[in-house]
């Protein structure tokens, strides 16, 4: 009985700390209620996607020829120009573009996803959670 | 008594344990950077920028910086120095090269030190303004929807002479032309037309430009697609 309650007082006084914490840092409340960019898509809901995908691979060309999600569509800051004109070859209306980069945080996914939405007008572009780190993590389970 | 103070004490001791686990991290984390994403804003003729993130080394000892990773061959990354003693200031100064890019680009550049837990990641966002805009780059026509001409507009960012060189247009089933749109000789609309009938067709078009007064030379790719 006397562990049960240690235990019961030790969950309540961490739960009271998170809460202060909580308060006190409310940017960092909003990162986690909001699980991350509205833009982002799990590996999970991408792979349930019903519909016609186009996978955007946003690392370097080395990167890329190293190994990428199969039928990725290499389109780096480099080649942008050349690269950009195949994704708009391949790409259909009603397609949904997810775009990865090596991992969570790598930037480049992001940039080129906000470019296809700015300059190109293209609905429905996501990013990839974890981007190729999740990908890869997920094959080798 | 004795066993409810026992009872008490093992408490406080999870207790004082948990604590600490929580706190260990940023105790033994010894740079503090004032800001770990810096914002740098260049303008359409910048050929580079310089961002720099600064820190206080915070531990108790020294800290050596082993290791700068810029996520993106347009940046070059380097620390003031590599070892800074407790106490000590210091920055990581990072240098973007814009090339021919326009627009917003975030930057992660990945710090690792002599200490385990001294990992960092910093953000570089840069800005670079557009001399030229488009409202799209990208122009489509639908299966069965009437093939006639769509207009792109133009616009120079305020007080740049631009001046066109020429149009481009890889596939010849396409045309392109330029037309000037209002006063002032920085807007304009790009016309294209795609070839008649119910055919898949695709091109890219390049437009040249001079710009400002040392007429600096631009060239601007757009993309039309009939399905």
């Amino acid at each position: 009985m006397s562990i049960f309650r240690s235990w019961l007082l030790i969950v309540g006084l961490a739960t009271a700390l998170a809460v202060a914490d909580t308060a006190l840092n409310p940017r960092a409340r909003t990162v986690v209620l909001a699980g991350g960019p509205p833009d982002e898509i799990t590996l999970l809901a991408a792979r349930t996607h019903r519909g016609p995908l186009l996978w955007i691979d946003a690392r370097t060309d080395a990167e890329f020829s190293r190994d990428h999600i199969p039928e990725a569509l290499p389109l780096n800051a480099d080649h942008w120009d050349a690269q950009v004109a195949q994704v708009l070859r391949s790409w259909q209306p009603g397609c949904r573009i997810i775009v990865y980069c090596s991992q969570s945080g790598c930037g480049a996914s992001r940039n080129a996803a906000d470019r296809l939405r700015r300059d190109y007008r293209l609905p429905d572009v996501w990013v990839l959670r974890g981007g190729w780190a999740a990908w890869e993590k997920a094959v080798v389970r | 008594m004795r066993r409810t103070t026992a009872i008490w004490r093992k408490r406080a001791a999870c207790i004082a344990l948990g604590l600490l686990a929580g706190q260990w991290p940023a105790a033994a984390t010894g740079l503090k950077w004032d800001a770990t994403e810096v914002t740098l804003a260049l303008r359409w003729n910048a050929d580079s920028g310089i961002a720099r993130f600064t820190f206080v080394n915070e531990g108790p000892g020294q800290v050596k910086i082993t290791d700068l990773t810029p996520g993106c061959g347009c940046t070059a990354a380097l620390p003031s120095k590599t070892t800074f003693a407790a106490g000590e200031r210091g920055e990581v100064t990072v240098e973007f090269k814009a090339g021919n890019r326009a627009g917003s680009f975030r930057i992660p550049i990945a710090v690792q030190t002599s200490e385990p837990a001294g990992a960092a990641t910093l953000l570089l966002i840069a800005t670079i303004e557009d001399a030229i805009t488009f409202d799209n780059r990208f122009i489509y026509w639908q299966k069965a929807e009437p093939r006639g001409p769509r207009r792109v507009r133009i616009k120079a960012v305020d007080s740049l002479p631009v001046a066109f060189g020429g149009i481009e247009v890889e596939n010849p089933a396409f045309s392109a032309k330029l037309e000037p749109h209002g006063p002032g000789g920085r807007e304009f609309e790009l016309v294209v037309t795609p070839p008649a009938g119910d055919v898949s067709a695709f091109t890219s078009i390049v437009l040249r430009a001079r710009l400002g007064d040392a007429k600096l030379e631009r060239a601007y790719t757009l993309l039309a697609r009939t399905l």
